[in-house]
C-alpha cells in the first residue's frame, strides 16, 4: 500500500497542453476517482501516474519515492483499461498469473494467489478458458483478477465499466467498492460518468482542460460546486443555472420575483448573478407565483418524474419524487427554493459563499 | 451477411463463378498432378496410353531415394530452410516492431529501402556478391548460403508481419509493461504469440524460397557435398545424355513432399480471429 502525490505535475505533445500542472495527494488506502469529460485530461494523468506516458514537468510519487523515471514494470502498480486488455492467447489462469511469472513467484505461491483471486470474483470455473469465450462482465473480472493477484500498492482502473451494460455497469460497481473494501488497496479511478464518481469515491477530482476544477468528498462537491463547471457537471439531472438579477431586496429570474428567505441577501452579491438550482430543489407554484414555463419533455420513470420545461429559449429540468400527470404544452409555474440555491459569478463563473445563516 | 449473400445470387452466376475457380483451380494443380502421373510410369510409357498411368511402377522413386547423395542433399535442404528461417524470423520480429511501433524520422523511405534486395534481379547480384564472398573466403559454405537466404527472406517477412504487429493493441502491451514484462518479453511473449498466423505466413515463405532457390547455390557452392535438391535436379537434367522425364518427375515429387507436408502442418495454426477477446 502506498500514497500517490503528485506536484506540479504537466504534461505536454510539442506546444499541446493536455495537463497544466497538478497538485494532487491521494492518501494511502483512500478510493479516489478522476471524473470529467472527454479530452479533459484525467486518461493522461492516469497514465502517467501508471508510467505509460512521460511527464513533462513536475514530480509524481509513489509511496514517497519519485517515479518520474520509473518505469511502468517497476512501478508496483496494477491496472484494469478499458477494453480489458487481456492476453488473447493465454487461458484465464495465465492471464492472471502472468504478472507472477513476470517476477519469478514460485509455482506453489502463484497456483494460491491465483486461485484465490479466482475465488474472490467467481472465477474458478472459468480458469482454463481463453478470454474470447468470455461475456464482457466475464472479461472485467478476469482484468480485475489480473490486477489484484500482484497485491500491488496502488491500483489504476481506466473507466473499466464504460463496455458493459447498464444493469452489468451497476453490479460491477458495487463488486469494485466492496473489493476495494476488502483489500483498502490505494485506488485512482478514471470516469466521464458522474454517477460513477458519486457512488464510488472517497474523494473526487473533477477535472476540465487539464485542471483540477474540485476535489472533495463527492457529497461535498455536490452541495458545494466550487464553479459553475463542477456546478453542471456533477449531478443526474444537471443542476439548473438561472440567470438572475438583484432586486431591492429580492432577485428576479425571468421576470419572476423571488424574496430571500431564512439570512436574507448575501453579501458580495453582484447584480446579475447565476442561481444554480437542483432540478428537486425546482418547484412548480400556484398561477402567477413564479416562473411562467411550457412543459417540453415528460419522462416518467415509474417512481419519479423528470420534467423539462421551456422558459423563452432557455430550458431547465424539474425532478419530482413522484408521478405527474403533466403533457407536453402545458404552462406551469415554477419557483426555486431559495435556500438551496447555489450563486455564481457570471464573470468569474466561481461561487459566491452565502454568509453563515444567523 | 456476406456469408450467406451467394445463396440469393441466381443460379446462373454461381454456374459461372463455380466454372472460372474450376479454370483457375485446373491451372494450378495440373501441372503439378501430371508430373504425379509421369513419376509412376516408365520412359516408354510416358508419352502413351492415358493421364493416369497404366501400370504404375514405384521404380522412379526407389532409384531416387537409393541415388548416391540423396540423403545428403536432402539433409542440406532441410539445414539450410530451416536455419536460414529460424534467422530469418528473429531479425524480421526486431525489425518489423520497430516499424509497427515507433515513429521515426524517414521511416518510410527505410520501409522501401528493406524492399531493395527483392527488387532488383537476383542474377544481376550474383557476380557482385561472388566478389564479395571469395574476399571474405566464404565460397563453398553453408554461411554464405545462410547469409544470402536470410538477406533476401527478411525484407518479405518484415512487411508481413509489420501488419500483423501492429493489428496488435497496444493496450496489450501496456497491460503487459504494468504487469511486470521488459520490451523483450513483451515482444516474444505477447506481441509475437498473437501475431501466430503472420509468424506461420512469414516463416513458411522464407522456408519455401530457402529450399527452392537454385541460383546462389550454384553460384557460391562447387563440391558435391553442399548440394541442394534444387541443384541436383538440375543436374540431373544436364548430365544425363537422354532425359529421363519419369525419374525427374519422382525426384521433383520427392522434393515437394516435405515442404507439402510443412504446409498442411501449419496451415491448422493459421487461426483467423486469434485476437478476437483480446479487447472489447
Amino acid at each position: 500500500m502506498a500514497s500517490v502525490t503528485l506536484s506540479g505535475v504537466q504534461k505536454h505533445f510539442g506546444a499541446l497542453e493536455i495537463i497544466a500542472g497538478i497538485d494532487l495527494t491521494i492518501e494511502d488506502g483512500e478510493f479516489v476517482v478522476l471524473v470529467g469529460p472527454s479530452g479533459c485530461g484525467k486518461s493522461t494523468l492516469l497514465r502517467m501516474i501508471a508510467g505509460l506516458e512521460s511527464i513533462s514537468a513536475g514530480e509524481a510519487r509513489i509511496g514517497g519515492k519519485v517515479v518520474n523515471n520509473v518505469p511502468a514494470k517497476d512501478r508496483d502498480i496494477a491496472m484494469v483499461f478499458q477494453n480489458y486488455a487481456l492476453y488473447p492467447h493465454k487461458t484465464v489462469r495465465q492471464n492472471i498469473e502472468f504478472s507472477l511469472r513476470m517476477r519469478k513467484t514460485p509455482k506453489a505461491e502463484m497456483d494460491r494467489r491465483v486461485n484465490e483471486a479466482a475465488e474472490l470474483l467467481a472465477l474458478t470455473p472459468l480458469l482454463d478458458r481463453t478470454p474470447r469465450a468470455l461475456s464482457g462482465g466475464q472479461r472485467q473480472r478476469v482484468a480485475m483478477g489480473r490486477a489484484i493477484v500482484r497485491d500491488p500498492s496502488v491500483f489504476l482502473f481506466d473507466e473499466p465499466l464504460s463496455n458493459l451494460d447498464a444493469k452489468l455497469r451497476v453490479e460491477m460497481r458495487a463488486q469494485i467498492k466492496a473489493l476495494h473494501r476488502r483489500l483498502r488497496a490505494t485506488s485512482v479511478y478514471v470516469t466521464h460518468d458522474q454517477v460513477e464518481a458519486m457512488t464510488m469515491g472517497d474523494k473526487i477530482v473533477v477535472m476540465r482542460g487539464g485542471v483540477i476544477q474540485q476535489v472533495g468528498r463527492p457529497i461535498d462537491v455536490y452541495d458545494a460546486p466550487q464553479n459553475l463547471f463542477v456546478a453542471g457537471f456533477i449531478g443526474s439531472p444537471s443542476m439548473n443555472l438561472m440567470p438572475a438579477n438583484v432586486d431591492g431586496d429580492g432577485f428576479m429570474i425571468s421576470g419572476a420575483r423571488f424574496g430571500w428567505r431564512g439570512g436574507g441577501r448575501p453579501g458580495d452579491l453582484p447584480k446579475n448573478f447565476i442561481g444554480g438550482v437542483r432540478p428537486e430543489n425546482l418547484r412548480l407554484v400556484a398561477p402567477g407565483e413564479g416562473i411562467a414555463a411550457i412543459v417540453e419533455v415528460v419522462e416518467p420513470m415509474g417512481g419519479e418524474t423528470v420534467a423539462s420545461v421551456a422558459v423563452g429559449n432557455t430550458k431547465y429540468t424539474i425532478l419530482f419524487r413522484d408521478r405527474r400527470p403533466l403533457e407536453i404544452g402545458d404552462e406551469v409555474f415554477i419557483a426555486p427554493e431559495v435556500e438551496t440555491m447555489h450563486l455564481f459569478d457570471p464573470e468569474t463563473e466561481s461561487r459566491i459563499d452565502r454568509k453563515p445563516r444567523l | 451477411m456476406t456469408d450467406n449473400s451467394s445463396i440469393n445470387r441466381p443460379l446462373g452466376t454461381r454456374v459461372v463463378a463455380w466454372g472460372v475457380l474450376l479454370l483457375i483451380t485446373l491451372w494450378a494443380v495440373l501441372p503439378i498432378l501430371w508430373s504425379l502421373s509421369a513419376s509412376f510410369k516408365t520412359p516408354l510409357t510416358l508419352y502413351t496410353g492415358g493421364f493416369l498411368p497404366d501400370d504404375p511402377t514405384f521404380d522412379n522413386y526407389r532409384r531416387v531415394l537409393t541415388s548416391d547423395g540423396f540423403p545428403n542433399y536432402m539433409m542440406n535442404s532441410l539445414f539450410l530452410a530451416l536455419v536460414s528461417t529460424a534467422i530469418t524470423l528473429f531479425v524480421s520480429v526486431l525489425a518489423a516492431y520497430g516499424f509497427a511501433r515507433y515513429a521515426f524520422r524517414w521511416r518510410h523511405i527505410l520501409l522501401l529501402f528493406i524492399l531493395i534486395p527483392r527488387i532488383l534481379p537476383r542474377a544481376s547480384l550474383i557476380i557482385p556478391l561472388y566478389d564479395l564472398v571469395e574476399s571474405l573466403n566464404l565460397l563453398d559454405t553453408y554461411t554464405v548460403l545462410i547469409i544470402t537466404y536470410t538477406a533476401t527472406a527478411v525484407p518479405m517477412a518484415t512487411w508481413i508481419l509489420i501488419g500483423f504487429f501492429q493489428a496488435v493493441p497496444k493496450e496489450l502491451e501496456e497491460a503487459a509493461a504494468i504487469d511486470g514484462a521488459s520490451i523483450w518479453q513483451r515482444i516474444w511473449k505477447v506481441v509475437v504469440p498473437i501475431s501466430l498466423p503472420g509468424m506461420v505466413t512469414a516463416g513458411i515463405l522464407s522456408l519455401r524460397e530457402a529450399w527452392n532457390e537454385f541460383p546462389f547455390v550454384l553460384a557460391f557452392t562447387t563440391s558435391s557435398d553442399m548440394r541442394t535438391l534444387p541443384y541436383q535436379l538440375f543436374l540431373m537434367r544436364d548430365s544425363m545424355g537422354i532425359t529421363d522425364w519419369p525419374l525427374i518427375n519422382a525426384f521433383t515429387i520427392t522434393t515437394i513432399v516435405p515442404i507439402l507436408f510443412l504446409y498442411l502442418l501449419f496451415e491448422r495454426q493459421i487461426v483467423n480471429g486469434l485476437t478476437s477477446g483480446a479487447v472489447k
